[in-house]
């Protein structure tokens, strides 16, 4: 019984690591992902001068989060009127990148002021500050993920051999 | 298809629980005014609360899918679109050497479509008698020329007759992904979003109509396209802005028209709302 518990002991530590590792390397693919979003949604805008409604619903075809929050908006659009699109964009933000720190949402939030609403030029230039601050971000979060992750596995697998050991 | 409805649901939600006159011709929006209706040529208020610079880009945002870009062009030229909803736009130019459009706006003008059956059924048998001659539907703006024109356009095709319809602005039939909200009559095929100049010769080419139908002449590019189309022997039935051809007589655009004797007829509208009267004048220099 004592081998089970130090066992399982040593299994939570090694649980805490993953989950580290698994909420940072999905805050990477969040990031690329909306960054890959911005790039369809510059180009659209650029090219041909899309209407959002058609360019939600392309890009709610992404896998994952991505598809998701894009999904969002664009079931929402119904609404307009009843609320504008800023606040159908920043409720899908709020929504769906929870795991996001709060001023990457606002950056995305920002973004959701300007589209549709502004010149095509001044919208373009939102996109590109938005991309490129979420480019920043995720060079960041990659860099400090590398550095970080040998340590965190290290100190949990540590932390589990020595409970083990305590508890046997 | 409803027009009101459409109308009011453009509006913000109180605006739109309000507003019960399903009657009104137009429902205007001016920043700090309350909102009125436009009801037998008077103006009138139907909620207390002011507009806001926020409800006017509510209504805008609706009207465009939240993608004023997408609809600049029109902008441009003052108005916007909406199922067969005419929005007018007023506020503060930009410059087109910045793009031209609206830096903010002021107030809107949402003119209600409508399908008014049997209007000017009187006229119709001089139309139909001669189809090859050009006809015209003349009015001052907001005199029901778009309505008289829709009516005519089903009437003439359920009679028999292929129209074919320039629908620049989609107001005269309202498509969408669901088809045409205004019924124009079973024999007729309707070109929607084509400036009428290149529209015209698409529609000769592919749809072989025997009469070709298009909204407000206002442009040497929309006169070109009248002159194509009576050049290749299809009958024209078409819209100006001009309260008489006294006045169409004046103006270079329709002058140039007339002299090429394109136009042989007109269809003049005086009078608002139900009290509209409808006289059949010939044209000639």
């Amino acid at each position: 019984m004592r081998l089970v518990g130090a066992l399982l002991a040593a299994l939570a530590c090694l649980d805490v690591a993953l989950l580290w590792s698994r909420s940072r390397r999905e805050r990477i693919n969040v990031l690329d992902g909306l960054i890959r979003a911005m790039n369809v949604i510059e180009a659209e805008l650029g090219g041909k001068a899309s209407p959002l409604p058609p360019l939600m619903t392309k890009l709610s075809r992404e896998d994952g989060t991505i598809g998701a929050f894009f999904a969002a908006v664009s079931d929402a659009l119904d609404s307009l009127g009843a609320q504008p699109f800023s606040e159908i964009w920043r409720s899908a933000v709020h929504a769906h990148f929870s795991l996001l720190p709060e001023w990457e949402r606002s950056a995305l939030t920002e973004l959701g002021n300007a589209l549709g609403r502004y010149p095509l030029q001044m919208q373009r230039e939102a996109v590109a500050l938005c991309r490129e601050q979420l480019r920043e971000q995720l060079a960041l979060a990659r860099k400090q993920y590398g550095e970080q992750a040998r340590l965190v596995w290290a100190l949990a697998l540590s932390a589990g051999v020595l409970l083990g050991i305590v508890l046997i | 298809m409803d027009g009101s409805r459409l109308a009011a649901d453009l509006l913000p939600p109180d605006y739109r629980q309000a507003l019960r006159e399903t009657e009104a011709e137009e429902i205007r929006l001016r920043i700090g005014r309350a909102p009125t209706v436009l009801l037998d040529g008077r103006e009138r208020r139907f909620h207390e609360r002011v507009c806001t610079q926020g409800d006017l880009l509510r209504v805008l945002e609706r009207a465009s899918g939240a993608s004023l870009h997408a609809v600049a062009e029109a902008m441009r030229e003052g108005y916007l679109s909406y199922r067969g909803v005419r929005i007018g736009v007023c506020g503060t130019a930009l410059a087109r050497a910045v793009g031209g459009g609206f830096g903010a706006f002021s107030s809107l003008c949402l003119r209600v479509p409508r399908e008014w059956r049997g209007i000017g059924r009187a006229l119709l048998p001089a139309l139909r008698e001669n189809v090859s001659g050009g006809s015209l539907i003349l009015s001052a703006p907001g005199g029901g020329k778009t309505s008289l024109l829709r009516e005519y356009i089903r009437c003439l095709s359920e009679g028999g007759l292929r129209v074919g319809v320039l629908d620049e602005r989609n107001e005269l039939s309202a498509t969408d992904e669901n088809g045409a909200g205004f019924d124009l009559g079973a024999h007729t095929d309707t070109l929607v979003g084509m400036p009428k100049a290149e529209g015209a010769m698409l529609l000769l080419r592919s749809m072989n109509p025997q009469l070709v139908a298009m909204d407000e002449i206002t442009s040497a590019e929309d006169a070109e396209a009248v002159l194509q189309i009576a050049g290749c022997g299809v009958g024209i039935l078409a819209t100006a802005h001009t309260s008489g051809f006294a006045q169409m007589r004046s103006r270079p655009l329709y002058r140039r028209l007339l002299e090429s004797g394109v136009f042989t007829r007109a269809v003049c509208i005086s009078g608002t709302g139900r009290a509209r009267q409808y006289r059949l004048e010939e044209l000639r220099l």
